[in-house]
């Protein structure tokens, strides 16, 4: 039988309330809080009983005393003369625990306990709630206007699909974070004039669902980027940023292991921090390196899915060629085009591919798609696609795009998976079309 | 409106004072308060020694000796005027009821 548990808990740094409600169950059912990192708790087997729990926020301890404060140690031993033994602390935060049966609580006066949280917790998450609001909020309107302007183009590419969903979750987050803390403050200290506690109330459902989230987003972006080669380098870019914190924490950690004073452990640690930041920028530019050198971040396709060359049955040797290709769960896009290297006149032609991946999403992105030249409008121009035979595409459904009532040799045809947009500076005829066809299916 | 520190003391501040008009340990405040207030009153440790830690830092009282971490404490003068005003207002509350309730003669 294991005599020591961990725990993964997502509580709110300033959700007492939460924190000793569930202390106490777990005291019931036999475990007893012995260790707190970031994340992890440490329980130790007990008898199980009750046991109260309180929370206390001492916002002059810093994380990198080697040893209590002589101040640390007074406290300690009021709260000991009172019954109160320490369980463990953290960052400003004091857990302690007592046996007796009805104990005075460690804090009577809820106005002087409502001051201490809000010095620990300006102290320790306030900044960085806010600098994740301003990072969620900046990176989110990017991602909702693109969602907004261009779906087809996020939703094709893993890595904006990734920042952005990042990006939101961190804005929900420090929003919900933020809002409830003041909300909470404002009501708590009117409360307090009247010598009443108002408990707190944290997210730790929220805070377990985004970090679920945030993880289920990183594998599926790891996923998308399987068929890419780009899938190692990724995965080497994430761990190397992972490491940076078990590595800096490890310095302070063993700086406070050996005894080091504060302050020195605070400037080694923070001298760590910047080395670790050069070593990573290191790192990261030595995987990119590697990446170009062995095509990582080239299309796989190294092929265009058809040329001016085979559909005209010309020379395209000399032809600048173009190809930029977009994956994700979702969708995937193959943008090229080819352009003649002279400034002789010679065909030219682009094409998009859009393969989409959930079937559910082909009519919208069918839509989009038809819709795509809308915004030209207005530009002493008219577009506008009428459909076409399908039938010479192969396709389920065709559209010819026509300018100021005249052909212009563009097409939006619809096949099962994929939806291919093309644009010639010819006329294409019934066999180049057949011949499309068969190269995309 | 917060009450500006101070300016009317709670009736644990009130008590943690009226302990140190003579010379106390710190830690001896927690049971001594309840045992003047009939366990009316009752000042837990975290509140006592940041209290303690304001009131010194206020002027209101001073450290005596210190034995380890144990450390006594008596009030200053400033803190003995600041007891004697809430005395004052608190007797001026009392008067004022039973003025108006016409109960003086009851006391």
């Amino acid at each position: 039988m294991k005599d020591i548990k961990k725990k993964v808990e997502f509580f709110t740094f300033y959700d007492k309330t939460g924190i000793e409600k569930h202390l106490e169950k777990m005291a019931s059912e036999g475990w007893l809080l012995e260790k707190m990192s970031a994340f992890r708790w440490t329980y130790r087997r007990i008898e199980p009983k009750k046991i109260h729990f309180s929370v206390s926020y001492y916002a002059t301890i810093t994380d990198f005393e080697p040893e209590p404060t002589e101040e640390q140690q007074a406290f300690n031993e009021f709260c000991d003369h009172s019954g109160w033994k320490l369980a463990t602390q953290t960052v400003q935060m004091q857990v302690f625990y007592n046996e007796n049966e009805n104990p005075v609580p460690i804090e009577t006066d809820p106005m002087l306990e409502i001051e201490n949280i809000h010095i620990s917790v300006k102290k320790t998450v306030l900044v960085s709630y806010f600098l994740m609001l301003f990072l969620g909020f900046i990176m989110g309107t990017g991602f909702v206007s693109t969602m907004l302007g261009d779906p087809i183009l996020l939703l094709s590419s893993a890595s904006r699909l990734f920042t952005g969903i990042w990006s939101i979750l961190a804005l929900a987050y420090s929003l919900t974070e933020l809002i409830t803390y003041f909300a909470w403050r404002k009501k708590a200290k009117a409360l307090a004039e009247q010598g009443i506690f108002l408990e707190t109330r944290g997210h730790r459902k929220l805070g377990f669902s985004i970090v679920v989230f945030m993880l289920a987003s990183i594998i599926l972006y790891l996923i998308s980027l399987a068929d890419s080669g780009l899938q190692f380098y990724m995965t080497a870019y994430l761990l190397i940023l992972l490491a940076g914190f078990p590595l800096v924490n490890g310095v302070k950690a063993l700086l406070k292991k050996k005894k080091v004073k504060a302050g020195t452990n605070k400037a080694l640690t923070f001298a760590a921090s910047f080395v670790f930041a050069f070593a990573l920028t290191g790192a990261l530019t030595a995987v990119t390196v590697m990446g170009i050198k062995n095509d990582a971040f080239e299309s796989d396709l190294k092929e265009l899915p058809f040329t001016i060359g085979e559909l005209l049955k010309v020379d395209d040797s000399d032809y600048l060629k173009t190809h930029v290709e977009d994956n994700s769960i979702i969708l995937g896009q193959y943008r090229s085009s080819q352009h003649p290297n002279t400034y002789e006149h010679s065909p030219t032609m682009r094409y998009t591919i859009t393969e989409v991946k959930m079937p559910f999403l082909y009519d919208f992105v069918a839509d989009t798609l038809y819709h795509h030249y809308d915004e030209w409008k207005g530009w002493n121009s008219t577009y506008e696609y009428v459909e076409t035979d399908a039938t010479a595409w192969g396709a389920n459904k065709a559209w010819e795009l026509y300018r100021n009532g005249e052909s212009d040799n563009a097409f939006l045809v619809c096949y099962d998976k994929y939806i291919l947009e093309i644009s010639v500076d010819w006329k294409l005829t019934s066999e180049q079309k057949q011949l499309i066809y068969d190269k995309l299916n | 409106m917060p009450r500006a520190k101070f300016q009317t003391l709670t009736e644990q501040m009130y008590y943690i004072l009226l302990c140190l008009s003579s010379e106390c340990y710190g830690m001896d405040i927690m049971d001594k308060v309840p045992q003047m207030t009939d366990g009316r009153v009752k000042v837990g440790s975290g509140t006592l020694y940041n209290l303690l830690e304001q009131f010194l830092e206020a002027g209101m009282i001073k450290e005596t000796k210190a034995e380890g971490r144990r450390r006594c404490y008596i009030l200053t003068d400033k803190g003995r005027e600041l007891l004697e005003s809430e005395y004052k207002r608190l007797n001026s509350l009392v008067s004022d009821y039973q003025r108006l309730m016409g109960k003086g003669d009851t006391q």
